[in-house]
């Protein structure tokens, strides 16, 4: 016969809960006698002229937690403290105080956090407007990170919150950082003054921690949603984040970023500009910069927003471009030595559109033909059937052909390890261009996912990616930058720059 | 972003509560204890009630406090200060008068009916019905079980100190169900001083002093039982007993009885086994005999 017990200090339920978990383990093969019990001085002594107690209980306190087994042998009493290690975590974790209290409405939600400002709301599209009007009626400003919520219902809410000072982000928003607090889809960044409103969810991303690597940070960013930007809803979530990041204290440099907004919305959006009293740098991926604060990407935005934290003219910084004796041109040059005959095509396989976009604006300007795309921009030619690249091809692995019935591919790895292993295989194919997107939500370990395709690859063609996170997120931006090297990538710090180093390794074979 | 606009009222506030600020103690679904390390105030909701040290909150998940604050004009949930004016005060007093003994008397047989009937199982119930013993498991439960019979036969037998030294912290839950039971008894005797104009405050201050704990929770209910200071469900049974209808006694126990998981029903037990005693004990046993029907029915289980 085997005495054990444990102390489990500061625990404490109510006593129907224990003499239930008790009844649990003395109902369990090898099992005599159980007992869960505060460690009060009584406790204990019935403990004792019942033949429960152990010597760690003569310590403990009234406030204690006790729990003794007295089982046929080692194996059953150590099988029944584990059983009852689990039980409490369960209760705990369906009733108890420290477990996240999960509620089934908008009015619950609200009882246990009252001070709560923002609501984030992922059910199904159908019922997502429903939960963001309520949400709107308390006063409440809304995160819609649910899709397929109809543009009527969109229209509805957004005129609704305009009504009442209150910011419907999204539907479709997987990206906002509000106050430092990263919701959805989100890097952990530094905070900093740079506020950014963005209709672009892998846009905000980058934008953010590229401010955040190159040592500024970011007080808000405020996603809109990629269709508040349309005209049947007139950017009315864009030009009111553009407001409030206008009246924000802690945001001293605005980034607005967004693929190219319905003509009439960029006028207002470039109106809003003018009268928001803040420098402000726009990045519309896909439409030519208009004026010096307008950068052709992501990367552009990002580093003309620190030169004006900086107190610098952002006209002082031009778009990415690289000597042709520098670094990265001479090690593109090396790869591209290093390909076999023939090999001459470029392909992107992009995890989302904005990044897609962002390679074939770098990549036309860079000089870089017949370019193809299912998400085409600046000048690319639309693919009629994305699963077969033609020509210097950019794919959105994000599109609704590659999405239905399975996860994002920031999340699910297959669609493209499976594509990048077939590009690699066809002969014509130089560089494979890829973007690794971290943070929240993202894969928990892409590399894991990546590096054996892309040492696959590797040997075949030049893979080039980026990584878009910081060291902070769970993945650790330079943990996975390593490991992707290793595996045989060139790692570029940001989307813009491997898609111009792909630029030129591409070039150069051309020139060869 | 927008400011807070949750809606958060204070109800009630008890006339126990005392000014200064607290820490967080132990919470519970409905309610969180807070303690300044001497005194303790529970911010409860709505479905818990008033009591002496609660603070009863419409709109306030208990689970989501983190701070308290209450001066004389104002309470402070998590930095938010809520309105409290006079009206909001909870009188924790008994309030009892000539004649409402006998009328206790009579109240006591349905009060025990319905703690018989529906006090929830683990509770010291089987004190007045032998057949709950069934319920409870060989070994360990049937220990509890023994030994709080025996203190409680030591408590109604001439020996109420000893009982109660040996009853204080005996059970499973945060507040034992011993402390439940001598809080329910200290409530009794408060009850029996009022009715009966008998003086029993010295004898109080021995129970509670025999019954010291070092739980704060414990102690603070206990206290406040010696003091004849008692929570809304108590009071309302209490009311029922010595003026209401039978529907009234019944619907205020089945209250009491929802209180905690088996605090209610332990004090309940507490209660109306020391009343019994007192007023139906040595030569009025025939009287219960007759309202109950039953003499097995009643009682302290006795052990071989």
């Amino acid at each position: 016969m085997v005495v054990t017990g444990v102390v489990k200090k500061g625990a404490y339920f109510d006593s129907v809960t224990l003499m239930g978990v008790a009844r649990e383990l003395s109902a369990m093969e090898g099992v005599e006698d159980a007992a869960v019990v505060m460690g009060t001085e009584e406790n204990r002594a019935i403990l004792e002229g019942s033949g429960l107690v152990v010597r760690e209980f003569a310590d403990a306190a009234a406030t204690d937690l006790l729990v003794a087994v007295r089982a046929v042998s080692e194996e059953a009493a150590r099988d029944a403290l584990a059983a009852a290690e689990r039980l409490l975590a369960d209760v705990r974790k369906k009733a108890g105080p420290s477990a996240a209290f999960e509620p089934s409405s908008v009015e619950g939600a609200l009882e246990v956090l009252p001070e709560a400002n923002i609501a984030l709301i992922s059910v199904a599209g159908r019922y997502a407007g429903g939960l963001a009007r309520e949400a709107l009626e308390r006063g409440l400003d809304v995160m819609l990170f649910s899709d397929n919520v109809p543009l009527e219902t969109e229209v509805t809410l957004k005129s609704y919150a305009r009504e009442r000072g209150l910011l419907v982000m999204g539907p479709d928003c997987g990206t906002a950082i509000i106050g430092g607090a990263p919701l959805g889809f989100a890097n952990v960044v530094n905070r900093g003054p740079v506020g950014i409103v963005a209709a672009s969810g892998t846009g905000l991303q980058e934008v953010s921690c590229l401010v955040s690597e190159k040592g500024s940070g970011v007080s808000h960013a405020i996603g809109t949603g990629g269709r508040d930007v349309k005209d049947a809803v007139g950017g009315v979530t864009f030009l009111a984040a553009m407001d409030m990041l206008a009246d924000d204290p802690a945001t001293d440099v605005v980034v607005l970023v967004s693929k190219p907004p319905d003509p009439g919305v960029l006028r207002a959006i470039r109106e809003k500009a003018r009268a928001v009293g803040k420098p402000i740098v726009s990045v519309f991926l896909g439409s030519a910069p208009a004026d010096p604060t307008e950068s052709a990407t992501l990367w552009g935005a990002a580093v003309k927003a620190l030169a004006l934290v900086e107190g610098r003219d952002p006209a002082t910084v031009g778009e990415l471009s690289w000597p042709e004796d520098s670094e990265p041109v001479l090690r593109a040059r090396e790869a591209s030595a290093a390909l076999g005959a023939g090999r001459r095509l470029l392909r992107g396989l992009m995890s989302g559109g904005t990044f897609a976009a962002e390679a074939l604006v770098v990549l036309a300007g860079a000089g870089v033909g017949g370019l193809h795309s299912n998400a085409p921009t600046a000048g690319a030619a639309p693919l009629d059937d994305a699963s077969v690249s033609i020509g210097n091809a950019v794919i959105d692995l994000g599109a609704d052909e590659f999405t239905v019935g399975r996860p994002h591919p920031m999340i699910d790895y297959s669609v493209r390890k499976e594509r990048i292993a077939r590009e690699a295989d066809d002969p014509d194919t130089a560089v494979i261009l890829l973007d690794v997107v971290l943070g929240y939500g993202a894969h928990p370990a892409p590399a894991g996912e990546l590096i054996d395709v892309i040492d696959y690859a590797s040997r075949r063609v030049a893979v080039v990616c980026s990584v878009t996170g910081t060291d902070r997120d769970p993945q650790n931006s330079s943990a996975v930058e390593s490991a992707l090297a290793e595996a045989g990538a060139h790692v570029m710090p940001s989307n813009a720059e491997a898609a111009l180093f792909a630029a030129h390794v591409v070039r150069s074979v051309e020139g060869a | 972003m927008s400011a807070a606009r949750g809606v958060v009222e204070l109800l009630s506030m008890g006339d126990r509560v005392g000014a200064g600020s607290y820490r967080i103690h132990s919470r519970f679904r409905r309610a969180v204890n807070l303690t300044d390390g001497v005194r303790m105030v529970s911010v409860v909701s709505p479905s818990v009630g008033a009591g002496p040290i609660n603070l009863v909150v419409r709109g306030f998940e208990p689970l989501a406090l983190r701070s308290l604050r209450v001066s004389e004009r104002s309470v402070t949930l998590n930095g938010s200060e809520l309105e409290f004016d006079g009206t909001m005060l909870y009188s924790s007093a008994i309030e009892l008068g000539d004649g409402d003994l006998d009328r206790l008397v009579r109240g006591l047989p349905l009060f025990y009916d319905v703690l018989v009937e529906l006090a929830p199982r683990g509770s010291l119930a089987f004190l007045l019905d032998g057949s709950r013993l069934r319920d409870l498991r060989p070994g360990f439960e049937l220990s509890v079980a023994r030994h709080v019979s025996h203190c409680v036969d030591d408590i109604l037998h001439g020996r109420m100190l000893r009982g109660v030294a040996r009853l204080r912290g005996v059970g499973f839950g945060l507040t034992p169900s011993g402390d439940d039971f001598i809080a329910g008894m200290l409530i009794a005797m408060n009850v029996l001083e009022r009715a009966s104009g008998t003086r029993l405050g010295a004898a109080c201050a021995r129970v509670l002093e025999a019954a010291r704990t070092e739980s704060v929770v414990s102690g603070a209910f206990l206290e406040l039982a010696s003091r004849g200071r008692v929570f809304e469900s108590m009071k309302r049974l209490i009311g029922a007993l010595a003026r209401g209808s039978a529907a009234e006694i019944r619907s205020s126990a089945e209250r009491l009885l929802a209180v905690g998981s088996t605090s209610g029903a332990d004090i309940a037990v507490g209660f109306h086994l020391f009343l019994y005693s007192r007023l139906l004990g040595a030569g009025r046993a025939r009287v219960w005999e007759k309202w109950t029907g039953s003499q097995g029915r009643a009682g302290v289980v006795r052990w071989s």
